[in-house]
């Protein structure tokens, strides 16, 4: 649209630039005002105020406020506005056979007169409808059709219909029904002031459940359950009133009704409406509309207000309201409401349909359970109807990958069916056993093209997106609150569940069923998910499915059969990564002797065998040697992935710093990392590791340490994302390196492991567990012991519950607790943890251990400082020098320090020479290692000084005095 | 003008595409919307009901509903309403013009855009004339027109038509005055 006389137009504007404020003004300041803008300008001035006059007149027209508000008014009265009722308010005499003796009340639907049949005499209530098109006989026909079935309706919860008919107005043919009159109070009122308990209100809400099942049973549907038509007898029964009739209402509206314009006349109907009502598509509507009205009664009965706050709404917010936003609990509205009856509420009132009580049967059934206090089959909705409700909407974000999973999974079982119908068919045909065979071959390779497919799934990412989606799905100002409350709530495990619960535990359950005839294919199947499982991380289902694949091939092949062999590995694969490392070092030798034997040293089953069992032992230097063998013999078979052969040299370079040569591992882990730089370039999801790997390989005070692992945690946020669990590793070796080399900067990488991990894992994650311990951990470096503790126990709770109390890293927290407690001075709960740990320790890794001898030296200093139990604290301590001497060798710093120890217990003792040796030994040995002016040896010449004065005052006159002044002279001369 | 059915996919494609900016989608919008708004306008008439009462805003959301199928996005129905008001505005004319009366209805008669509902308040336009002058304001100031097209046969409150026009309720209102006072003279003057 243009402007197309530009005077014209700008004329007018100038007019309503005038106008504009005039219109504000009043009186002499308008005059003053239309004097200054318009100057010699009459014109211009005239037709202003002849505006003003127009705007001003008060003429009620349709551009005025009245004639507007009237137009808007209009969608609501639509049906409305030709009831019959306004045509006069005379009653008629008669309406069919019934002579008409009162007004009852009118509805949205009709008129409703009171009345009385001669015969069978009796009192009834005639509902005469409003829409009044002539009926056609077809329409006619159907009418009396429908009134019919409605007839058929017997039940003591439903207000008998006796007839319908049509009744002659001026007009036309109005259709009416005659019904039973029921002596009753509306629902909501009887509830009120009858003063119903909360189990009495459901019980009777069962009873109305019951009545419109009856009615479905048959076929009807109410369509307009709501209070109104909810009447209470005298004795407590409820009953419903207008059984179909609201189709046959809509049904009279013609074309230009829709359910919506009929039922929402007044949006106190609206407000009963399942949203799929709301569409207008009246076929979609089925009996679970009414158990979604249902739904709405029990809430407004049981908290005295509707779910969604409708009132003052426009017809299409409130429509929107319904569709889209979900009602408070009512649990959240009443406590006494938690738990059973919120379910069943919430249940009824789902906004999908297929998620709402399949019947009114099912409701009234799970609340007579409640009221029973047996279990009810609703249930609060899980993370998987939670996944599955934001996947709908997000249907780019995660419709995609379920789709195409989905779509995998089943071209996989259909591949394997087609595979065998046909190779069934040309073994008959042609009875060509090696033809069958090939297909069959055919199948596993396509099986495995789609496994392949679905390992490239990544649980943690899918989880991080799924998590940052539902973020962005709130108005900003809502995220904080949502992102705190989704705190605990671990989005890969939601991710996982997903994926298992939807597709994977239908498949083995189809695989189970469908291949019973065909074992070695079950097999193939069971093998295929087995993997992508594991792959997955969903051990316990992927060892099922292994098992199986296992058991049928030992079976049905034999237990040297490469096939059988296969199994095996990937399962001793799964036991790995469920830390069963026994069995699954049993089962990885075997299929390596196996595959030896079938195949020979350079197949690539034997070789991948040995990687696998490289992965199992503990042994570093064995682990070198399978590394070794395996890599040299891919280079020369020629067949591995150039990725696979980075993964494992990176392996072999862990091996290589296991055993302390460090100076190789760095060599081959920068190789590693120029490889993949050059093969797959910087913006490859494996380079950040890579370079994180090196860095935490170098020696802290290689000033490219930092760098490669700054390097690595920005890759990996940039393309893994914050939560991946590479970037949170990353953070962590950032953090520790921090910690030795620049303590002020480190605390953040251990709080972004920490809160990160909790998020992306969950609490009962090890790797959650991990890093509540490093945050404590540092945190107690730092002097910092108060925060520290309840991370420490964090930690520890974990921990003895996945992994027990004799686990290493259980027995390494119970330890940093026991020594945070020495830190606060809580030194009996530090003992009682200190020995825990060194008892667990002495067990697991025996008592010569270095990590042992650890606890043992801060049992001894907790037993020294409280000057009990010295005998203990001392074999302790010469136990922790013993061990440290081997390990460590003579002229160690911490040798020295134990040195120190020994000689304090000794003095306190009194064993004064054997102190002096000590302390003089340790004081040599740290003057050696950190020189004179270091903490620690002055710490020793203290220590010296205090047994000299302690001897001297234990045997006067030996000289002791003197040689104490000797070491204060030392030590103030320095 | 096309009366085929369009369906709801059809119709929210097209929707969003006018809400991109997309004037070829309005252009195929249009025929639809007024197709639709006949169809409903059609069925009030032909009631036997004697008073012609034309009820636009009532109209109007009936024909969202059943274009869309559902109660769709709303930037879908902002774009619906700005649509839906030229449309009405059409429908209104054609049966004012005697189009749209049912062959059995004969003979001409004026029919008022009338505000009242059935309470014969005074002062209802005619609508041809209402019609005529809406396109002359229309060549003087198009948004003053698309103003009044939303306020008077989309039924939008100002609030709602700054909305949808992506103005500020305040300066919609000064529109609104203006347009409202401009269309009251040129209908006094053409009397």
């Amino acid at each position: 649209m243009s402007d197309r006389n530009p005077e014209v137009a700008a004329r007018y504007e100038r007019l309503h630039a005038v106008f504009e404020r005039a219109r504000e003004l009043a009186g002499p300041e308008r005059s003053t005002w239309l004097q200054q803008a318009c100057g010699g300008d009459t014109e211009l001035r005239e037709e202003v105020q002849e505006l003003l006059a127009c705007l001003e007149s008060g003429a009620i027209d349709p551009l005025s406020e009245e004639g507007l508000a009237a137009g808007r008014d209009a969608l609501e009265e639509l049906v409305g506005g030709d009831s019959p009722a306004r045509k006069g308010s005379r009653l008629p005499e008669r309406i069919g056979d019934y002579r008409i003796e009162g007004f009852l009340g009118q509805g949205g639907m009709g008129i409703v007169y009171a009345a009385v049949q001669e015969s069978p005499r009796r009192r009834v209530a005639i509902k005469l409808l409003h829409r009044h098109a002539a009926l056609s006989p077809e329409r006619l026909r159907r009418f009396r059709q429908e009134a019919e079935l409605l007839g058929r309706l017997h039940h003591p919860g439903i207000a008998q219909i006796f007839e319908a008919g049509t009744f002659q107005i001026d007009d036309g043919e109005h259709p009416y029904f005659a019904m039973e009159l029921v002596e009753g109070v509306e629902i909501g009122r009887f509830v009120r002031d009858a003063e119903l308990s909360v189990p009495e209100r459901l019980e009777l809400l069962a009873k109305v459940a019951d009545a419109v099942q009856h009615a479905h049973d048959r076929g009807v549907i109410h369509r307009d359950l709501k209070p109104d038509n909810l009447l209470v007898t005298a004795d407590g029964a409820p009953k419903i009133l207008d059984f179909g009739i609201a189709r046959e209402s809509a049904e009279e509206g013609g074309q230009a009704a829709t359910a919506i314009t009929q039922a929402g006349m007044v949006l106190g109907t609206l407000a009963y409406m399942a949203p799929e009502q709301l569409g207008g598509e009246r076929d979609l509507i089925t009996t679970r509309a009414d158990v979604y009205a249902l739904g709405v009664v029990a809430y407004e009965l049981l908290t005295g207000r509707l779910p969604h706050d409708l009132a003052g709404k426009r017809m299409h917010e409130a429509a929107r309201i319904i569709s889209t936003e979900t009602a408070p609990s009512v649990g959240s509205l009443d406590p006494r409401l938690r738990g059973d009856v919120e379910t069943i509420v919430g249940k009824a009132l789902a906004k999908e349909e297929e998620r709402r009580y399949p019947s009114a049967a099912e409701l009234a059934r799970d609340i007579r359970r409640h009221l029973a206090h047996e279990p009810i089959t609703g249930r609060p909705p899980t993370a998987w109807y939670t996944l599955t409700r934001f996947a709908r909407r997000n249907r780019v974000l995660f419709g995609g990958v379920a789709a195409t999973l989905l779509a995998l999974l089943i071209g996989l079982a259909g591949t394997a069916r087609f595979a065998i119908l046909e190779a069934r068919q040309r073994s008959a045909a042609e009875a060509n056993a090696k033809q069958a065979e090939l297909n069959l071959a055919r199948f596993e390779k396509v099986a495995d093209f789609q496994s392949d497919q679905l390992r490239t799934i990544d649980p943690p990412r899918l989880g991080v997106r799924l998590q940052e989606a539902l973020l962005e799905s709130v108005p900003a100002e809502q995220r904080a609150a949502l992102e705190q409350g989704l705190a605990g709530t671990n989005f890969t495990n939601v991710a996982l569940a997903a994926l298992e619960q939807s597709i994977f535990a239908g498949t083995i359950e189809a695989i189970e069923a469908e291949f019973a005839d065909e074992p070695l294919l079950q097999a193939q199947l069971y093998q295929s998910i087995g993997v992508t499982l594991s792959l997955l991380n969903l051990l316990e289902r992927a060892r099922g499915s292994l098992e199986r694949a296992l058991a049928i091939r030992d079976e049905e092949l034999g237990p040297a059969d490469g096939d059988t062999l296969a199994s095996l590995a990937a399962l001793s694969t799964v036991l790995r990564l469920q830390g069963d490392s026994d069995e699954a070092e049993r089962l990885a030798r075997t299929a390596l002797d196996g595959f030896d034997a079938l195949y020979g040293g350079q197949h690539l089953d034997t070789l991948a065998m040995l990687n696998n069992l490289a992965l199992i032992v503990d042994d570093a230097e064995e682990e070198e040697a399978l590394i070794r063998r395996a890599l040299e013999g891919f280079k020369l078979v020629g067949a591995a992935d150039e990725e696979d052969l980075l993964t494992m040299r990176s392996n072999l370079a862990m091996a290589l710093s296991r055993q302390g040569r460090s100076e190789e591992a760095v060599e081959l882990l920068r190789e590693v990392l120029e490889e993949r730089l050059r093969i797959f370039g910087e913006e490859h999801p494996g380079t950040p590791g890579a370079r994180v790997n090196l860095g935490m390989a170098l020696s802290s005070d290689d000033p490219d340490a930092e760098r490669l692992l700054s390097e690595g945690l920005a890759g990996a946020r940039r393309m893994l994302g914050d939560q991946h669990i590479k970037t949170l590793l990353a953070c962590l070796e950032l953090g520790r390196l921090l910690e030795v080399i620049d303590k002020a900067r480190a605390e953040p990488y251990f709080r972004d492991f920490y809160l990160g991990s909790r998020r992306a894992l969950g609490e009962t994650h090890p790797t959650f567990l991990s890093a509540a311990h490093e945050l404590g951990d540092f945190l107690r470096g730092q002097d910092r012991a108060p925060e520290a503790e309840p991370l420490l126990r964090e930690a520890m709770e974990g921990r003895l519950t996945i992994e027990g109390h004799d686990d290493p890293a259980t027995l390494t927290t119970i330890w940093k607790l026991g020594k945070t407690l020495l830190d606060l001075g809580r030194d009996a709960d530090a003992e009682l943890y200190l020995r825990d740990a060194l008892d667990g320790r002495e067990r697991v890794l025996g008592h010569e251990h270095a990590r042992t001898l650890d606890v043992a030296t801060d049992l001894a200093l907790l037993l020294y400082r409280q000057r009990r139990g010295l005998e203990e604290a001392l074999s302790l301590l010469e136990r922790s020098l013993a061990g440290a001497h081997s390990e460590l060798g003579d002229d160690d710093h911490y040798v020295g320090l134990l040195y120190d120890d020994c000689g304090r217990v000794l003095t306190a003792l009194g064993r004064f020479p054997e102190a002096e040796e000590a302390l003089l030994e340790g004081q040599a040995i740290l003057f050696e290692a950190r020189g004179a002016e270091a903490r620690s040896t002055r710490y020793v010449a203290e220590d010296l000084v205090a047994l000299y004065e302690a001897w001297g005052a234990a045997e006067p006159g030996a000289g002791h005095e003197v040689q104490a002044q000797q070491w204060r002279a030392e030590l103030a001369g320095r | 003008m096309s009366t085929e059915r369009a369906s709801p996919e059809d119709v929210t494609r097209l929707l969003a595409s006018a809400g991109d900016g997309d004037a070829s989608a309005v252009e195929a919008l249009l025929p639809i919307v007024y197709a639709e708004l006949r169809g409903l306008a059609r069925a009030v008439f032909s009631s036997q009901n004697p008073a012609h009462t034309l009820q636009p805003t009532a109209l109007v959301h009936e024909a969202w509903l059943k274009l869309n199928g559902s109660l769709g996005s709303i930037d879908d129905r902002r774009h619906f309403f700005v649509v839906a008001g030229r449309a009405m505005r059409q429908v209104v004319a054609d049966h004012a013009r005697g189009k749209l009366r049912d062959k059995r209805g004969g003979g001409a008669k004026q029919v008022t855009l009338d505000a009242s509902l059935g309470k014969g308040l005074e002062g209802g336009f005619d609508v041809l004339e209402l019609d005529d002058c809406l396109s002359k304001l229309a060549e003087v100031n198009a948004r003053h027109a698309q103003v009044v097209e939303l306020r008077l046969f989309s039924g939008l409150s100002i609030d709602e038509t700054a909305e949808v026009l992506g103005l500020s309720p305040r300066s919609v209102d000064s529109d609104w005055a203006m347009a409202k006072a401009w269309l009251r003279r040129e209908l006094g003057r053409s009397e």
